[in-house]
């Protein structure tokens, strides 16, 4: 009872603290009272345990407690992020009203959501340190649990890569593009033996054409741009909306001679402004009948069965 | 007749959330609580017309993983499960609040409303509401259409245009599953387009679709009347835009009547307001709170001194709101007529969830605006696309502009640095899903439901849902983890179907856990 006081003249971040300390679990995401709380009750938890390792063997309550704590710990941890309020809605609603109310508290929730995030940054370093520990403990036990079975493969993660030496253009808005592209090492290590050129060193770009829309194959002016080839993607700014491009990704030689490599789709950005020119009319085609009757009497599709 | 035509547009979407594998899982929530605060609300509104014999036309988009979710048994039973402990919760507020006068009378109406929503979900409509919207449709009130299978994003995923043709017919068959008819339009996910998206809807049967107002004024050619007529697109197909002025009046942060003082304020919630042992039972399962439903304030005003919420004030403020909406319509009609040479169509399209959950009178204000409208319906009367285009076959032809409705108009929401590392998994992923299609084109037995399965799982990937998440920063580790998770099952069923060797037990666990489309066929990729 003594600790009350002292514990509500605290800050969050020093009850978190002094949670972390004493390895009390706090759930991401609680209100300062809920902190209070949780940490008081953790200290008299404690403050047990601490009695009951005195008391004779029969009356001493089971030493569990302390083992499953940072267990529970990290389940909170892994669910809090689950609830941020007016997080929760993922859709346009969610924007859009987040917008219609502005006179309300969004960034009240903001703010909780972010103290989430952090605290769960912070958790992830013990978590894996504790996971170390185990598997150091007992290596044929985690190898045992690593060993695959036929309904338990090894876990498949994405690749960074796939290797299919590609370049890929996505229109953002009337002035972005992004691209992003995947080389097989292979061809790459062929490039720079055919360029002279050494892996470290080499001078990779992305070349951007300004591609008349048609033909396809008409390439017309281009301008180049120095690219981290490791970076795999980059936003470029071709302002011009409406405009259509195909990008090349290739390196450039000691003599300033382009080795592509690889050829994007063509990319055209969507338009801006208004045409000059009006549209004519036309008429609708004819159309059956949506809204129930002859066209709807039919069974299913074939393609669902 | 009227001299001009309002069409307003409800597009009802929550991304596909169903896990099995947990009891309690809080993104259910999402599901549960647009159930109660709108879908609820939206249907009694329409029960309440019919009641009283008052004439209304809206237009409704249900998406294929909401249509889903609402006829899903598991869905179903955990959400009668989240209304009970409503419930329970509504009457123990009765108790607490008992002292005191501005909060009881909330805490009764929560009670009421709560109890019948009870009534209505389990007796009138044996727990699928899918009944519901279906009812109001055959007998003409509502013209509901479809969305993308899984609302994926099709701009970015058009380098395989077959992974657009499949979103977009698994979309129309689930639809016709559903709802018994095919659907006449479709509200593209997020409203995004490029040009050729039209050749998909074309095949697929629909006949008109939506985009935001840029999609339209900047079509090439330029339409003469704007947004106030349709387009047709060169294949036939028409296109109808958002009217920015009734758009503005409704979204709007600062001429929006969601932001009204007198509305109730949706962040404060007993969820986070009352003491953590009282509450405990009914947020989450770890003890970290949650929004519960129960909210006692109005906003106010930019201040964290809420104010009581008062109910009638509110109902008035709805009223006042809806006049005042029709009033605008009719004066924008009026001039638009006048330089016009047929009827203008003023579309209005807002997110269905808008209305009950984020602006919890927005089902008071549509009723009130439909009664109006029928009341006085000769300046400005509500149509469906589909009617007009039958009253009114001739319209510009153009090519629409590539364009979105969110922020900014284009894509950068769903292609930003926070979000766009998902692109070349998804790419890769509907490239193997055309050649498994293509290589596999008589699968039978256990090889078949795999390929089915990795149909599945690539559509739900593609949600556009989890990339929005990612770039507003809010319930990131869901929406990456969402995006991994079906995409690396995808991935294993590629490499299994490749090698011939196809965990069944596995497989069978993957078809209980993401069992949207039950009836898909992977062929709609070949």
């Amino acid at each position: 009872m003594k600790r009350e006081p002292e514990l509500s003249k605290m800050t969050k971040s020093e009850l978190s603290a002094l949670a972390r300390r004493k390895k009390i679990p706090v759930a991401a995401g609680l209100l300062k009272e809920d902190m209070v709380k949780t940490v008081k009750k953790g200290l008299r938890k404690i403050e047990a345990q601490k009695k009951s390792k005195t008391a004779p063997a029969k009356t001493r309550k089971r030493p569990t407690a302390s083992k499953t704590t940072p267990k529970s710990a990290t389940t909170k941890s892994s669910k809090s992020a689950k609830d941020k309020p007016g997080a929760r809605k993922p859709k346009s609603a969610a924007r859009k009203s987040a917008s219609a109310g502005q006179k309300q508290t969004p960034v009240k929730e903001k703010a909780r959501a972010k103290s989430t995030a952090k605290k769960k940054a912070q958790k992830l370093p013990a978590k894996k340190s504790a996971l170390r520990k185990l598997k150091k403990a007992s290596p044929k036990k985690a190898a045992k649990r690593r060993k695959p079975s036929p309904s338990n493969p090894p876990a498949i993660q994405l690749p960074d890569h796939y290797g299919d030496h590609r370049l890929v253009a996505l229109p953002r808005d009337p002035n972005w593009a992004y691209v992003y592209w995947d080389l097989n090492p292979k061809r790459v290590r062929e490039l720079l033996k055919g360029a002279g050129q050494t892996p470290g060193k080499a001078r990779w770009m992305l070349r951007v054409y300004s591609a008349a829309l048609h033909p396809v194959q008409e390439k017309g002016h281009y301008f180049d741009v120095d690219i981290n080839l490791q970076g795999g993607n980059y936003y470029l700014n071709l302002s011009r909306p409406g405009a259509r491009f195909i990008v090349e990704i290739g390196l450039i030689d000691t003599s300033g001679l382009f080795w592509p490599t690889a050829q994007s789709n063509p990319v055209i950005l969507p338009l801006n402004l208004p045409s000059e020119v009006t549209a004519p009319e036309g008429t609708s085609p004819d159309w059956p009948d949506f809204r129930g009757g002859s066209s709807f009497s039919k069974p299913p599709s074939s393609r669902f069965r | 007749m009227a001299q001009g035509y309002l069409a307003l547009v409800l597009h009802a979407h929550l991304p596909f959330v169903r896990h099995p594998e947990h009891d309690n899982f809080l993104e259910e929530d999402w599901l549960f609580q647009a159930i109660t605060e709108t879908y609820i609300p939206l249907i009694q509104v329409f029960e309440g017309m019919e009641r009283d014999g008052i004439p209304f036309k809206l237009t409704m988009s249900l998406t294929p993983p909401l249509l889903s979710m609402l006829g899903d048994d598991l869905l179903q039973k955990r959400y009668l499960r989240f209304l009970d402990r409503s419930l329970e919760l509504a009457e123990k507020e009765i108790i607490r609040t008992r002292t005191k006068p501005d909060d009881l009378p909330l805490a009764q109406m929560y009670h009421r409303k709560l109890s019948e929503a009870r009534v209505l979900f389990v007796d009138r409509y044996q727990h699928n509401l899918v009944r519901a919207f279906r009812n109001f449709m055959e007998a003409g009130h509502l013209e509901i259409i479809t969305c993308g299978a899984t609302h994926g994003y099709l701009p970015l995923m058009n380098l395989t245009p077959n992974a657009v043709r499949a979103q977009i017919q698994v979309a129309v068959e689930t639809h016709e599953r559903f709802l018994g008819v095919r659907p006449s339009g479709i509200w593209l996910p997020e409203c995004a387009y490029e040009p050729g998206i039209e050749t998909h809807l074309a095949e697929a049967g629909l006949r008109y679709f939506f985009l935001d107002t840029h999609g339209l004024s900047y079509a090439q050619p330029r339409p003469q009347y704007g947004v106030h007529t349709p387009i047709l697109c060169p294949n036939g197909v028409a296109v109808f835009g958002r009217d920015a002025e009734s758009s503005r009046q409704v979204w709007s942060s600062k001429e929006g009547y969601p932001g009204d003082f007198d509305y109730r304020d949706f962040y404060r919630d007993i969820g986070y307001d009352l003491d953590h042992d009282y509450i405990r039972p009914y947020i989450a399962a770890t003890g970290e709170r949650k929004m519960t439903g129960f909210k006692y304030h109005r906003i106010t005003g930019a201040t964290d001194q809420k104010e009581p919420y008062q109910p009638q004030d509110a109902r008035s403020k709805a009223s006042a709101h809806a006049g005042d909406f029709l009033f605008n319509r009719q004066r924008q009609v009026d001039q638009l007529a006048s330089a016009m040479d047929r009827p203008p169509i003023i579309v209005a399209p807002y997110d269905a969830e808008l209305f009950g959950h984020w602006w919890y009178e927005g089902p008071d204000w549509l009723n009130f605006l439909l009664r109006r409208i029928a009341a006085d319906d000769e300046v400005v009367s509500l149509i469906t696309p589909s009617e007009y285009l039958e009253r009114h076959p001739k319209n510009p032809v153009a090519t629409p502009s590539a364009s979105s409705w969110g922020h900014n108009g284009y894509h950068e929401h769903w292609l930003s640095s926070k979000n766009d590392w998902i692109y070349r998994h998804l790419h890769k992923a509907a490239g193997r899903m055309v050649e498994l299609a293509q290589t596999y084109p008589d699968a039978s037995g256990l090889e078949q439901r795999a390929l089915n399965q990795a149909a599945r799982e690539l559509l739900l990937a593609q949600s556009s849902d989890w990339a929005f998440i990612m770039f507003a920063e809010t319930m990131v580790e869901y929406a990456v983890k969402r995006t991994k998770d079906h995409l690396i099952r995808f991935t294993r069923l590629y490499k299994e179907i490749r090698k011939g060797r196809i965990d069944a037990t596995w497989l069978a666990d993957i078809e209980s856990k993401d069992n949207i489309f039950p009836h898909i066929d992977y062929r709609v990729y070949s």
